[in-house]
């Protein structure tokens, strides 16, 4: 009797680990290709950027921060690409070429639900 | 157990003594030494430079206020209707709020109805800095221009409590509802940071002349670099007498004062 | 350990109700602050630290006074305070916590709380701040809890506790020092630019602290039947009364340096307090309450027979409390910025939602050291 008992908590037990495994990981059974969002590519305003687009894309973050650090507290304005290009520390920079952050920034911002608070200061021109 | 005790009292003793002689170690800037030639004689090294600022009063009128209104407006300054959220970065007040330590009696009739310029000194020994936490607010090294980063500043207002000159504001509320005019080349600030004049910085790096001074239709204001003997603002230095803003508490201001 | 807390009488849970419904209020007004920002509060760009600063400031002291158990007992072996240390460590918990709560509302950007550990700057005196209570807080538990923890057990405390509690000695001392230090430093805030403030800190903390101290035992013992003992209570009021003595002379040594040197900016923060400056002076009467209550308190703790009653003792230390919050808790954080650094006088009132949210932190503290003593009380008792 007392070994039936143990036998069904056991399923009860594994079987339960193994609903929740399940569950818990259930985003990462799917095929991992994202949907397309329809996106309006930049318009360009002839240059090119600094970097790649792979690169910015997944960078730009980082740059931007980089930026900031360098010109307001380093006092280093211009950035210079590797083939010699120089581009202003600043926000308007990038704006100059990506206009319309309305499709530039929202819509894969709001994709990937990341909220970041650029525009409670800096403005778009 | 008193054996124990006496034993540690005696090393608690030596350990505070080991930490005071290292703690002085840390801070070479602010040792005894170089506190006493830095008050208020001796001129900063030369070769690096140093913005500053002469305002020659006898040139300002008190009812104008095109240099504040330049200043406010390039900065996206927001104008609050209360004392209390009020956000400045230049503003006048009378002889005796801007200069409190200076004499009071006898004051003649035009200094006692006059209103005097007030900003940020961007001190060459600023208290603020040696409060802020984070160094959100810092000395640029190479233009002894005080700046804030607003990034970074996590709204303690402790370098309010510190700035003896009340230089700086809180941005109590969302500052946007309350600018008039949006300069979009400039950014605002959100609700939550401390913001004061930054001796416009940004128009530093394009060889402007800050606002106030550009907007000023008697050439009241002179900016310059304090390190070179040549420039226009170290002849006016010379040539008269001036005022620094309670130059006793050794904070080495950069705005100086013809009266 | 913790479950202790969670069997209790009626009044018990009808108190932790009570507090809960407090923190309520004050997080629903913290919600409101956090929301439209720092307007809502009282502060503005002359007096701009107001209630919460005031607040943190006294609360620094009375975290800092369990070092006035924790010394006699550990480092003095002093018996009679065996029952009373785990009630003055876990109030230091209690204060320390709040001390952090209070820091965090006044705060314009409580998000980026973490950039002072980010960016850690040793010339700030906020960054030194922070590590201590910190520090302190831990040291606390940690030490509070082994002791407790292996008084249930019925076995000896773990030998490493010793150090702990030994540096916990030097710590509290630190954290007021440290608090005053960042008063002390700033130059153009005439009432802080005292070399006595750091010493006056801790002299009020030693007489408030201990007071409060007391007036714990006495609740304890009327709501839980746990004596601390006659012995520690009677030397509890003697080293309130010292502390008591010592507040009150160095704050008679600001007045004899102010207005003897009769140095006006020395003398207006003083005179704004105690006498109004300018036909303006909504603290007045209540500096002149504090110091009547405080030293009408302490004439009756200098007398041996009125110290040894215990109605006498529980109005004295009443008193004392009052009158040390006033001074630390009102006057000295406002005092400072009246007048501002141009000479102007700019009155502050806190707003309700400020006033709540006080309340919900002071609450929070309660409801934590009720919980700690809940469970300090039934090892204690072997419930």
């Amino acid at each position: 009797m007392r070994r039936m008992m143990k036998i069904k908590e056991q399923i009860l037990i594994f079987g339960g680990l193994a609903l929740f495994l399940f569950v818990a990981t259930y985003a990462f059974w799917q095929e991992g290709e994202a949907k397309k969002i329809r996106r309006q590519v930049a318009k360009s305003a002839g240059e090119e950027c600094i970097e790649s687009r792979e690169y910015m894309r997944e960078n730009h973050m980082l740059v931007l921060d980089e930026w900031r650090h360098s010109a307001v507290r380093e006092g280093d304005r211009i950035h210079v690409t590797p083939d010699g290009r120089e581009f202003e520390k600043n926000m308007s920079t990038c704006l100059g070429c990506h206009t319309g952050k309305q499709f530039f920034c929202y819509n894969c911002h709001q994709y990937a639900s990341v909220k970041p608070n650029c525009w409670g200061c800096h403005q778009a021109q | 157990m008193d054996e124990q005790r006496r034993e540690f009292i005696r090393k608690t003793g030596l350990g505070v003594l080991a930490g005071l002689g290292a703690v002085s170690g840390l801070f070479p800037e602010s040792s005894m030494e170089s506190a006493v030639a830095s008050t208020s004689s001796g001129d900063s090294a030369s070769g690096k430079t140093r913005w500053g600022m002469v305002i020659d009063t006898r040139k300002c009128r008190g009812e104008c206020t095109r240099c504040i209104d330049a200043c406010h407006e390039v900065h996206n300054v927001p104008k609050f209707d209360n004392a209390k959220d009020e956000i400045k970065w230049i503003w006048k007040s009378p002889f005796e709020n801007v200069f409190p330590g200076e004499s009071k009696q006898f004051v003649s009739e035009e200094t006692r109805e006059k209103s005097y310029l007030a900003l940020c000194n961007h001190c060459d020994n600023p208290p603020c800095v040696r409060a802020c936490p984070t160094q959100a607010t810092f000395k640029r090294r190479w233009d002894g221009i005080v700046a804030m980063d607003y990034h970074r500043c996590i709204g303690c207002r402790f370098c309010m409590a510190a700035c003896p000159y009340g230089a700086r504001s809180f941005n109590w509320r969302d500052p946007r509802p309350a600018i008039k005019k949006m300069d979009p080349s400039y950014p605002t600030r959100e609700r939550g940071v401390v913001e004061k004049c930054n001796f416009c910085s940004e128009r530093l790096a394009r060889n402007m002349q800050p606002a106030c001074v550009e907007a000023c239709p008697e050439g009241a204001l002179t900016f310059g670099d304090l390190n070179d003997e040549q420039s226009e603002i170290r002849v006016l230095l010379d040539r008269n007498h001036t005022l620094q803003r309670k130059s006793e508490l050794g904070t080495r201001p950069s705005v100086f004062y013809i009266i | 350990m913790i479950e202790k807390a969670l069997k209790g009488d009626r009044s018990y849970w009808g108190w932790i109700v009570f507090l809960l419904f407090i923190i309520a209020a004050g997080v629903y007004s913290y919600a409101r602050q956090l929301d439209t920002g720092l307007t809502v509060t009282g502060m503005g760009r002359d007096v701009s630290w107001g209630v919460y600063i005031a607040q943190f400031t006294f609360l620094v002291g009375v975290a800092a006074s369990a070092v006035m158990v924790v010394l006699p007992y550990y480092l003095h072996d002093y018996k009679a305070f065996g029952k009373i240390v785990i009630v003055g460590e876990f109030m230091a918990v209690a204060a320390t916590i709040m001390c952090i709560l209070f820091i965090l509302a006044d705060m314009g950007r409580p998000d980026r709380v973490l950039n002072v550990l980010l960016y850690p700057t040793p010339h700030s005196m906020v960054f030194w701040d922070v590590t201590v209570l910190n520090g302190y807080l831990l040291l606390n538990i940690i030490s509070g809890w082994a002791v407790l923890g292996a008084e249930r057990k019925g076995v000896p405390a773990p030998k490493w506790v010793k150090p702990v509690i030994y540096l916990s000695i030097p710590w509290a001392i630190s954290i007021h020092t440290v608090t005053a230090f960042l008063y002390a430093g700033l130059p153009g805030r005439h009432l802080w630019l005292t070399a006595v403030l750091a010493p006056r800190f801790l002299a009020s903390a030693f007489a408030a602290g201990p007071a409060l101290l007391i007036l714990v035992t006495y609740i304890l013992k009327k709501t839980t039947g746990f004596d601390a003992g006659k012995e520690a209570v009677n030397k509890l009021a003697v080293i309130v009364t010292y502390a008591a003595v010592v507040n009150f002379f160095l704050i008679g040594m600001e007045f004899f340096t102010a207005f003897y040197s009769n140095i006006p900016g020395h003398m207006h923060s003083l005179q704004y307090l105690f006498f109004g400056l300018h036909g303006k002076g909504q603290l007045v009467s209540w500096m002149w309450f504090s110091m009547m209550i405080g030293l009408g308190s302490l004439v009756v703790l200098l007398v041996p027979k009125l110290r040894k009653s215990s109605t006498w003792l529980i109005a004295a230390c009443l008193g004392i409390v009052l009158s040390i919050w006033i001074d630390k808790g009102v006057g000295l954080i406002l005092g400072g910025f009246v007048p501002s650094p141009l000479e102007e006088i700019v009155e502050y009132f806190p707003t309700l939602i400020e006033i709540s949210v006080t309340l919900g932190i002071w609450a929070i503290g309660i409801f934590l050291l009720t919980i700690l003593l809940k469970v300090a009380v039934a090892v204690k008792t072997q419930d």
